[in-house]
């Protein structure tokens, strides 16, 4: 799978970013002590979640709005909610 | 102009959300139909076809109007392996002219033209606008805030709010979903000339095909991927449960990538440009996850109501708003919409065949999460059977046989085998 991860699905997407965070974390320290495997690194499907220097970094400038994320993490660490009318993800197609 | 109390508002203006404004509006109720996006579909995610017989009840004879791309004439389903698929599929020309079968169709198009007849027969509608409340009086929903915190008032809201449906939640009309209730898919957009397509696909102008996939696209995780073909481009879509792509570090654009580099598929979309890149999940808890349908001045339909079965999505969502509609049109002459009066939407709902439909599939959400590794152990026997009986060796016919019948033991257990072959045919369209 590591061959495909090159590509960013982002080059084909128009995402009008607020500048209100719509995402966040709730405890870090959840993160780092209860959750070897990070799976939202993983499942999120436009790589919002990355695992950096300890710490779970989000860049929500990134989110396509599926909304997995916040029924995924098994700790319920992950605070998710839409961004605001008129913002975010525009798909044209 | 803005008015600041309607008869009925609804949240959300997917097919679900503007049948509902539309049935209501049709009916002299006044309605406000409220969209998050930019326009109507700028959220929105399917494979994706829609079914003429549910869409035609709501829009009659849409198809000469409404932005369709391809009536399709052809399903196929592929149980691939890494360089073979065993192909299984229907064509059926009848289906090319009218009354037609299904439609192609792309939501950012298409979701905007079923709003916009809503809004040509009265409603109210407003894009760019968040609902991020419902408000109630005791336990009664009156209406709705938005987020920049302003209100509006209604005797009846119309949750039509999708499958995240966090006010359905908030609301407590269901649970909070598992991993197991859910899955996610991937897509990608892609433009490629129609003349080619027709070519590639065998189809003549405006028909259009249908391949859906399983084993190889999802590498053994349990999902599907698939192609839908439009006019001058193609939707192709991969993914599968939750809980299962946890489980297995994945993800569906790695499944996507994963799939448009088959040997077989990528002959399919060579030279095909990435325009769109969207994810998306599909509500999959069946029956049993059903939420409460509504409460005292709520009523909850389409995907944040669980109206999944099989394929069938859009039209379900089409039924269900045009239900729960029909269940305030109703309240409104009584003047009382308590959820004893809104009962009556539930009811119809119960008694539809989409309901018997989807008891009845409870079974297929059992039977993945009870064999995760089915799709790709079928998909592995039927190729390996492929190769087993298309090979033209120096053996007879009856050393032929023999060789089949090994090949299907080596896999597993015969009666395994047997029972994964069954239920793999019998489900494999439950994307
Ligand atoms: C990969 C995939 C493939 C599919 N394939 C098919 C297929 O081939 N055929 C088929 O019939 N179905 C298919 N479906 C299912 C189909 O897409 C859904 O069943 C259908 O879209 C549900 O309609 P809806 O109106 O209930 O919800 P949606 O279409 O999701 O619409 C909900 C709307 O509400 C808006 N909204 C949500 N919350 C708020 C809020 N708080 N305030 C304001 N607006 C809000 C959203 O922006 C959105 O426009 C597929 C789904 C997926 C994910
Ligand atoms: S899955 Fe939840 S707990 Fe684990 S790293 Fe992600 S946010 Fe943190
Ligand atoms: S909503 Fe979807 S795209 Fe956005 S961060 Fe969560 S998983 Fe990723």
């Amino acid at each position: 799978m590591e061959k495909y991860a090159a590509y960013d699905p982002l080059d084909n997407l128009l995402i009008d970013v607020d500048d209100k965070p719509h995402i966040y974390i709730i405890k870090q320290t959840t993160c780092g002590n209860k959750c070897p495997d990070h799976s939202c690194t993983n499942f999120c499907p436009s790589r919002v979640f990355s695992w950096e220097g300890g710490k779970l970094a989000v860049d929500y400038t990134r989110c396509v709005e599926c909304g997995a994320c916040q029924y995924s993490c098994i700790h319920k660490n992950i605070h998710w909610e839409y961004p605001r009318g008129g913002f975010g993800v525009v798909y044209l197609y | 102009m803005n008015k600041n109390h309607y008869d009925a508002i609804v949240v959300g203006a997917g097919p679900a959300g503007s049948v509902a404004a539309l049935t209501l509006a049709k009916n002299n109720l006044s309605v406000a139909l409220l969209e998050r996006g930019k326009f109507p579909g700028s959220k929105n995610m399917f494979g994706g076809t829609i079914y003429r017989e549910t869409t035609e009840k709501i829009f009659p004879a849409f198809w000469h109007d409404a932005p369709v791309e391809r009536a399709v004439v052809r399903d196929e389903a592929w149980f691939m392996e890494e360089d073979s698929v065993v192909n299984m599929g229907f064509n059926g020309l009848r289906f090319a002219k009218e009354p037609y079968n299904k439609f192609t169709v792309l939501r950012a198009k298409f979701d905007k033209w079923m709003a916009e007849q809503a809004r040509k027969a009265g409603v109210h509608l407003i894009c760019g606008t968040l609902v991020r409340h419902v408000k109630y009086k005791g336990k009664k929903a009156i209406g709705v805030v938005l987020d920049d915190g302003s209100e509006l008032g209604a005797d009846a809201v119309v949750l039509a709010e999708g499958v995240t449906s966090l006010l359905t939640k908030e609301a407590k009309l269901r649970q909070d979903y598992t991993p197991h209730q859910l899955t996610l898919y991937a897509q990608e957009i892609m433009e490629l000339d129609s003349k080619i397509i027709e070519e590639r696909f065998n189809l003549e102008k405006d028909q259009g095909a249908i391949i859906g996939m399983l084993g190889y696209p999802t590498a053994g995780a349990i999902g599907k991927a698939g192609i839908w073909t439009n006019k001058n481009t193609l939707s192709m879509i991969a993914g599968g449960y939750l809980w299962d792509l946890m489980q297995k570090g994945l993800s569906p654009d790695l499944l996507l990538q994963r799939t448009k580099q088959h040997p077989l598929v990528k002959r399919l979309i060579q030279g095909a440009k990435v325009v769109q890149y969207k994810a998306h999940m599909i509500p999959k808890g069946g029956y049993k996850a059903l939420p409460k349908l509504c409460s005292d001045g709520i009523v909850v339909v389409g995907d944040a109501a669980g109206m999944i079965s099989g394929r069938r999505g859009t039209d379900l969502a089409m039924l269900t708003g045009q239900f729960g509609a029909q269940a305030i049109v109703q309240a409104k002459a009584k003047g009382d919409f308590t959820a004893k009066t809104l009962a009556a939407y539930a009811n119809k709902v119960n008694r539809s065949f989409f309901l018997k439909d989807m008891k009845a599939g409870e079974q297929t959400v059992e039977y993945y999460h009870k064999n995760p590794d089915a799709d790709y152990l079928l998909s592995k026997t039927l190729n390996d059977l492929g190769y087993a009986y298309f090979s033209e060796g120096l053996v007879t016919s009856r050393e032929k046989t023999q060789l089949i019948t090994n090949t299907i033991l080596s896999e597993q257990p015969l009666a395994k085998t047997l029972f994964d072959l069954y239920n793999g045919y019998k489900y494999w369209e439950a994307f």
